[in-house]
């Protein structure tokens, strides 16, 4: 593997299937990216800013237990990249987050690798 | 006369006394009148005497020698004119009654010598008629002053022409006064009494007085301002006669007639114009005849039983039992019901009638009328059967109602409507207010918004707003209406009604839900899918092998997904998960040992641990305790950490001996050592001992399961 488009991006990934998230890791490793939290429920932002920056976000909306959302508007509060990777239709999303960066699942390795580049990109 | 001898005179006297009707005698006192007169001596008596007495010629012989009795009753009177010299009628009763004697005592000189002539009439009839005469004028005179009508006595006075002029009263009765209001008027003349009186009561009474014939007339004197009922009629024997006249005030009467005939008048036009059938009935209300009004049973003709002519069969025993209570009760008739009419139509009719009594109580006759009223009935029963749909569609439907009068404010809402609002029926009085204290306040101003808008364009108004319960509940209610507009467009009225659809509203979101959810399974199975046969390849070096476990962990995960969808939402039995699970491994009971407390998991944890048993009993089967003589013992627990309620399950296997160490990290082990605390926030334990496999997981419990439970 020579994919080195997300090389030294420091990414979290918020996903409550273990095996998703698994996969995810490895796809997101594979292309150079330092995944430094992976997480089925909402991480504590603050503790993983003080080990350092985070450029981006992937977030798995789990209706389940509503509180994907709430995460995502911490984030965009502080101005931290995200996009949403879920089964839902992107109707789903709240007004004021309905312009956030979005996949719909199952998506493949390429996608989620560019979308999470430009997420990140148009954040610096 | 001197030449005349005395002799002569004497015989002419004797001729013209004895020629005299009356009886007549002359005497002669034996003895000297005022000093004693013994008897009376007969000088003369006249034939009539004698035949009165029956006796021959008494001359010369003494009264008391032939009527001592007469004597003693004579004797003082005839002493008394002798004495007096003048002369004396005297009236006595006749020794057989009832006769009456005149008697007619007169002194004279006969032959130098005193005497006394009396002479004797028989008056018995003319006093009789005297006596009747003076009875009939006390009674005439008792009668006249008691009779109630005025009478009078009137003289008419004539001019030098011999036209009436005025009349003049001589005699009147008590009762005059009253009637005329004329004080004294004996002697007067009328027009000195009344100066306006009328020309025509003069002239009457001039005609009637020259005539002779009586007359009878009503008229009225605007000069007195009464109304007489006069009987004039002639007294006396010749013309001008004098009149008498009866006659009374009929000035009450005559206004009684007058308003008794408008009345009357009134009465009659009332019944020609009548809409109504006028009847009378016999005393038993079995006969009826019509007697003014309209025909309204056609031509009804002569008395008739009406009950069994008029009144359908189905009617008739309601009829009769009314008929009869009245005629019980002697009071007021009302019915009310179908009659068939001459032309054989079905008309209802009200009747109404009233008993005729009486003096003694009994009923005489009933007199009543009857009313068409069949279109009244026709509107009643269409109005009743309307409401009566309208309540049960709206109770059925629970549709709420309402009604709202804008100028007044007033409110009606049906039963329903107080229960949407969360208002025991009619818990408070309805108004605009109460119902818009039940609006959600975020609602309030669109709703309010959307009723002003209807209330401008006349647009039906259609909205469907939250209503807030006090209990805390909140419905959905969707709501019609229209406003009425008088003829200046003014809105008057609002009428409309409303549904709760809170039970849509949660079904139409719980079935958008549902679809996303559905999306975001099969999306996110397919994501597991992957993941899954990724994670299984680098396990397998044959195709066969991965190809087969791969289908097993898939065929795991369907029971999952069956067993989730099957009851959505609600929990899974542990022990029941462990069972089905051996089960499709044929894992024989006396193979195993399961036991522990009865868990509800949530969809969640279920399909944590369906797939980690599954994996552990396939493990099992390949290289433990299944595939061979061993045994295996599943036991779970759980207890309370913390706020939470923890469990605890256990997989211990006993083999005789272990086909292979296996000592890298499978599919199996991953499962329970990392996704159990990766999604279960758990624990995972898995390890090989020379007596085979054992597994622990420790998660806490938590409720929330799928979004497919509403309630959660």
């Amino acid at each position: 593997m020579t994919d080195r488009t997300l090389s030294g991006h420091r990414i979290v990934i918020l996903e409550d299937d273990y095996y998703q998230a698994q996969d995810c890791r490895q796809l997101l490793e594979a292309a150079g990216a330092k995944v430094i939290a992976i997480s089925a429920t909402v991480p504590d932002l603050s503790a993983l800013l003080e080990e350092g920056r985070i450029d981006a976000v992937l977030i798995d909306i789990n209706l389940g237990h509503g509180l994907s959302f709430d995460f995502a508007r911490d984030l965009k509060a502080r101005a931290i990249p995200f996009v949403f990777l879920t089964g839902y239709d992107a109707a789903m999303l709240p007004d004021d987050l309905a312009g956030s960066g979005y996949l719909t699942k199952p998506a493949d390795a390429a996608r989620i690798k560019a979308a999470l580049a430009h997420a990140s990109q148009s954040a610096r | 006369m001197a030449e005349h001898s005395s002799e002569t005179d004497d015989s002419l006297f004797r001729a013209a006394f004895g020629a005299l009707p009356d009886a007549a005698c002359i005497f002669e006192p034996i003895g000297v009148p005022g000093e004693g007169v013994a008897d009376w001596r007969y000088l003369a008596i006249n034939p009539a005497l004698c035949a009165m007495f029956g006796t021959g010629d008494l001359t010369g012989q003494a009264l008391g020698q032939h009527f001592p009795k007469m004597l003693a009753h004579w004797t003082a009177d005839l002493e008394r004119v002798i004495l007096s010299d003048t002369p004396a009628v005297l009236v006595r009763e006749g020794g057989q009654s009832p006769s009456f004697y005149e008697v007619v005592l007169t002194p004279l000189r006969y032959a130098g010598r005193r005497a006394i002539m009396a002479r004797i009439r028989d008056i018995t009839g003319e006093h009789q008629a005297r006596e009747k005469r003076r009875e009939a004028d006390a009674r005439y005179k008792l009668l006249f002053d008691a009779i109630d009508e005025g009478f009078c006595i009137i003289e008419v006075v004539f001019d030098a022409d011999n036209r009436p002029v005025d009349y003049r009263f001589i005699e009147v009765n008590g009762a005059f006064v009253e009637q005329t209001g004329l004080v004294n008027p004996v002697g007067k003349a009328m027009r000195e009494l009344e100066p306006d009186i009328e020309d025509k009561w003069v002239a009457a009474y001039g005609r009637i007085a020259q005539t002779g014939v009586a007359e009878r007339f009503e008229s009225k004197s605007e000069a007195m301002n009464r109304w007489f009922d006069v009987y004039a009629f002639p007294i006396g024997e010749t013309a001008p006669y004098l009149l008498g006249i009866l006659f009374e005030d009929i000035g009450k009467r005559k206004a009684m007639e007058l308003a008794l005939r408008h009345s009357e008048n009134r009465l009659h036009s009332l019944i020609e114009a009548s809409s109504d059938l006028i009847f009378r009935m016999n005393p038993e209300c079995t006969l009826m005849q019509q007697v003014g009004g309209k025909p309204l049973l056609g031509d009804v003709g002569e008395e008739r039983n009406w009950v069994e002519d008029f009144v359908p069969d189905g009617d008739r025993a309601a009829v009769e039992a009314g008929l009869a209570d009245a005629v019980r009760r002697r009071a007021p008739l009302e019915i009310e019901s179908r009659v068939r009419t001459a032309g054989g139509d079905i008309v209802w009719l009200a009747a109404r009638a009233v008993p005729v009594l009486d003096e003694s109580g009994a009923i005489t006759e009933w007199f009543g009328m009857a009313t068409d009223v069949t279109t009244r009935r026709q509107t009643e029963q269409q109005l009743f059967q309307g409401a009566e749909m309208l309540r049960v569609a709206s109770e059925i439907g629970k549709v709420a109602m309402w009604e709202w009068n804008v100028e007044t404010g007033e409110m009606f809402w049906s039963e329903e409507h107080y229960r949407i609002e969360g208002y025991s029926v009619g818990e408070v009085i309805p108004s605009y207010e109460r119902w818009a204290d039940r609006v959600h306040p975020d609602d309030l101003a669109g709703v309010e918004l959307r009723v002003a808008k209807a209330m401008e364009t006349g647009e039906d108004y259609i909205h469907e707003y939250r209503v807030c319960h006090p209990t805390g509940d909140i419905l959905w209610v969707s709501a019609r209406g229209r406003f009425m507009f008088d003829e200046a467009g003014k809105p008057v009225r609002m009428l409309g009604a409303m549904i709760d659809i809170t039970q849509r509203r949660r079904e139409e979101e719980w079935q958008r839900l549902l679809v996303a959810e559905l999306q975001h399974r099969v999306r996110n199975l397919i994501g597991m899918v992957r993941s899954v046969a990724r994670l299984s390849a680098p396990s397998h070096r044959h195709v066969d092998e991965y190809v087969d476990h791969l289908i097993g962990r898939l065929q795991a995960m369907g029971r999952t997904q069956s067993t989730l969808t099957r009851s959505p939402g609600s929990s899974v039995d542990l022990a029941e998960l462990v069972r089905e699970e051996l089960l499709v491994h044929a894992v024989q009971p006396d193979q195993c040992h399961v036991d522990g407390p009865e868990i509800a998991l949530s969809p969640h944890a279920a399909e944590i641990v369906t797939l980690a048993i599954h994996e552990l009993a396939t493990n099992s089967i390949k290289y433990g305790a299944l595939g061979d003589t061993g045994y295996i013992r599943i036991v779970w627990s759980s207890e309370q950490r913390g706020d939470k309620q923890w469990v605890s399950l256990r997989w211990q296997e006993t083999a005789q001996l272990r086909k292979t160490k296996q000592n890298r990290k499978g599919f199996g082990r991953k499962l329970i050592e990392e996704r159990v605390p990766y999604e279960l926030q758990g624990h995972g334990r898995f390890a090989v001992h020379d007596t085979g496999v054992l597994a622990e997981l420790e998660f806490p419990l938590v409720d929330a399961g799928s979004i497919l439970d509403p309630r959660s």
